[in-house]
């Protein structure tokens, strides 16, 4: 009912004039907003993205299309694409670890132990900034060439000497030819490293998570438990205050997207080494610092997403802490502290932590209630999805998104 | 009260806008007023209305100084703030800094006004040298009807929309300065069209009184958010309709019924996230209310009045429908300082 226009009804015909004009503006419609998006989608490349987050930003050299992602779905899992042939991409970063392996430090084709923890890929087009604390990699594009050509550590071992040995491998497979052909349509000779590297940034760039919990729960398609309930108030709350490094749609605070105009790329010290008072962390894992040489930039890394963080232990850039709980009792500390052995220090006394890191006061249960909250970011479809899956275990896979056979979109 | 789009200013301030002292005194044909009241949010004492008048002729008058930019008639003050106020402003409470230029009768008059920053509560004009607001207003009696009408034109508003109220907790930010909009805050960005409508009709010798308001408020231009700047339109209406019934000198009541909408319109790429984080997604409360206020004045005592007011309050914007109840004391008191 709307009371007042059954109010105006009754009034004397004088009193409706001199109000009617008034009343007529006077909330007789609902309230509502309607939104327009403009459509991210092209012929080439259906974004299917949730309604509550953002387009993505391509760069123009690079344009989504179905058949760039699927050629890159194959030589991402493709360990032929490896100099000694025995590692691919998916070796670091496996669909069931969302994208993760695992390890505490990932390790390269020739056994190379690499300092840092493997990153998820999840949601990686929203990233503007690459790997734990490099401020210039800026697009995927420029970024695959470390672990496709590093040599310290060796990732996937690429050199320019081997590297027309290694296309002469995907030239051998008859499945390459239509799905080179057909992602890159107009070269004449589409095998090289350059259209390689392209179409496996198009596959990362597809791999868009959002079906956690909390996503559902956002849809109100289901309610998180008290628990989560109680972590969620937590980690968005003035209390835990989580959120300022892992606030986004992303649960990170680096996010770049097509409607960005202010990106900001911040690192942060969280205190988990302080090797001599001064807060030095472990050669080779000095964060900003090994890039800057400035002082206080030691020890900064990248807050990454937390979306499926429980499926992406062990922790931190280093791998060092392995489970969750370990990760929330340190921040509750406002550092870690290690006691004993090469690493020992006091990481909450670190003269460089971040402003952000801070001892709170969390009981063991409210802990674990932002552990579950954590949990409850887990989208378990990630795994199952086809079309992230390795197109070589299983003809199912290998058909998710088949190639087309002729033309174009 | 969560509505989309608005952002209350001084939501938890119990005192500010209810309570206050004044100064007022007339030298030939120039008067002046000051008032403070005291905000319990900001816990110091802050300047309400400052003006000074001046009357050049018989039918022109200006004021300069800190009042309110609405040259037109306005619903009589109840204990909590009516839905006109709170949907425009946030609060109950509009000052501006500026000059009102007045010609007419008492009868027939015609305003036109001038405003620095801010605009409107909530809104601030970006370079404060600017004139924020222009009003328009006329009013016009006749026999026992009264109509009082006013346009006012903001022609650089930006202001800090609200936030999702849902029952998702959001990422927040303790920024409130307009520069933090496109980086931590999203903001309405454009201009702003206000038109107000004022009818009151009392016949003379009858208890009774019937008045009236409508607001119509129009917002074009952008939302600047973190997640992208797109296009806006808000269309703000609302509607106050007042009986009265004057039962003897000292004791009165009035039914009051309110009426508010808010429809919003967004285009753009990521049109939904950046309405999402302006906080207009879930906009589907059409805020009523209807109330009844008795008013009941004492006996004049030392030239000093008390008004008991008790109003019941049926609020459709509440989870469940409710009864509110309050209790308003007002006390005046006044001395001329300057007799003549």
């Amino acid at each position: 009912m709307s009371f007042p226009c059954v109010i105006l009804a009754s009034m004397r015909p004088v009193t409706l004039l001199s109000l009617a004009g008034l009343l007529a503006l006077s909330g007789c419609g609902g309230s509502e907003t309607r939104v327009e998006d403009a459509n991210p989608n092209s012929t080439a490349w259906q974004w299917n993205l949730p309604e509550f987050f953002p387009v993505p930003r391509i760069p123009d050299s690079n344009p989504m299309t179905a058949d760039k992602v699927e050629l890159g779905r194959h030589l991402f899992y493709d360990r032929r694409l490896s100099g000694n042939g025995t590692q691919a991409c998916a070796s670091c970063h496996q669909p069931d670890k969302a994208f993760t392996d695992g390890r505490t430090v990932a390790i390269g084709s020739t056994g190379d132990q690499h300092p840092r923890n493997s990153q998820s890929l999840i949601n990686v087009v929203y990233s503007p900034t690459l790997t734990w604390a490099n401020p210039s990699l800026l697009s995927l594009e420029k970024q695959m060439e470390v672990p496709l050509f590093a040599d310290h550590p060796v990732e996937m071992g690429l050199t320019d000497a081997n590297l027309p040995q290694v296309i002469g491998r995907l030239q051998t497979d008859p499945i390459y030819a239509p799905l080179f052909q057909q992602a890159f349509p107009s070269d004449t000779q589409p095998f090289q490293i350059q259209n390689i590297i392209a179409a496996i940034a198009s596959f990362q760039r597809s791999l868009i998570s959002a079906n956690s919990k909390f996503d559902r729960m956002q849809r109100q398609e289901v309610q998180l438990s008290a628990s989560e309930k109680r972590g969620m108030d937590l980690f968005f709350g003035e209390k835990a205050e989580c959120f300022h490094c892992h606030g986004s749609f992303n649960f990170n605070n680096q996010v770049v997207h097509a409607g960005s105009r202010f990106v900001e790329t911040t690192f942060h010290n969280t205190g988990l080494y302080n090797l001599d008072g001064n807060g030095a962390y472990p050669v080779d894992n000095r964060g900003l610092f090994e890039l800057t040489e400035r002082l206080q930039d030691m020890g900064k890394f990248r807050a990454p997403s937390l979306r499926n963080v429980a499926l992406t232990a062990p922790y931190n850039h280093d791998g060092s802490v392995a489970t969750l709980e370990q990760v929330v009792a340190n921040y509750a500390a406002g550092g870690r502290l290690i006691t004993e052995g090469a690493f020992a220090g006091d990481g909450r006394t670190n003269p460089h932590l971040d402003d952000l890191i801070v001892k709170i006061d969390l009981s063991k249960a409210e802990q674990a209630d932002i552990v579950n909250f954590l949990k409850a970011l887990t989208d378990d479809t990630i795994a199952t999805n086809p079309r992230f899956a390795d197109p070589f275990s299983s003809p199912t896979a290998r058909s998710a998104v088949q190639p087309r056979t002729t033309g174009t979109p | 009260m969560p509505l989309a789009g608005v952002a209350p200013l001084r939501q938890d301030d119990w005192l500010y806008g209810r309570s206050g002292f004044g100064l007022r005194s007339n030298w030939q044909a120039v008067d002046a007023e000051a008032s403070w009241a005291y905000s319990d949010q900001e816990q110091k004492l802050l300047a309400d209305h400052v003006r000074v008048g001046w009357q050049m002729q018989p039918q022109l008058r200006i004021d300069l100084g800190r009042m309110n930019p609405l040259p037109a008639q306005q619903p009589t003050a109840w204990p909590i703030a009516d839905l006109l106020m709170q949907g425009l402003l946030g609060d109950d409470h509009w000052h501006a800094d500026g000059a009102m230029l007045q010609s007419g009768t008492a009868t027939q008059r015609v305003r036109l006004g001038a405003f620095a920053a801010p605009a409107y509560a909530g809104g601030q004009s970006q370079d404060t040298s600017d004139i924020a607001l222009w009003s328009l207003g006329a009013n016009t009696t006749y026999a026992d009807v009264s109509l009082s009408a006013a346009v006012l034109h903001v022609p650089d508003l930006i202001r800090e929309s609200t936030r999702e109220t849902g029952d998702t907790p959001q990422p927040h930010t303790h920024d409130t300065e307009i520069s933090a909009c496109g980086r931590s805050l999203t903001c309405v960005d454009g201009n702003a069209n206000l038109l107000w409508l004022g009818s009151r009709w009392q016949p003379s010798g009858s208890p009774w009184s019937v008045a009236g308001y409508g607001l119509w408020r129009q917002e074009r231009g952008q939302l600047n958010g973190v997640n992208g700047l797109v296009e806006y339109q808000g269309d703000l209406y609302g509607g106050l309709l007042d009986l009265g019934y004057q039962w003897n000198d000292r004791l009165s009541s009035t039914l009051r019924a309110e009426s508010l909408s808010i429809q919003n319109q967004v285009k753009g790429l990521n049109a939904t996230v950046v309405a999402r984080d302006a906080g207009l997604l879930d906009n589907h409360v059409t805020p009523q209310r209807v109330g009844l206020l008795l008013s009941y004045q004492l006996p004049p005592r030392l030239a000093q009045q008390l008004t008991l007011n008790t109003a019941l309050i049926q609020d459709q914007t509440r989870p469940k429908s409710e009864l509110i109840g309050s209790i308003g004391f007002v006390w005046r008191a006044e001395r001329r300082l300057n007799q003549h």
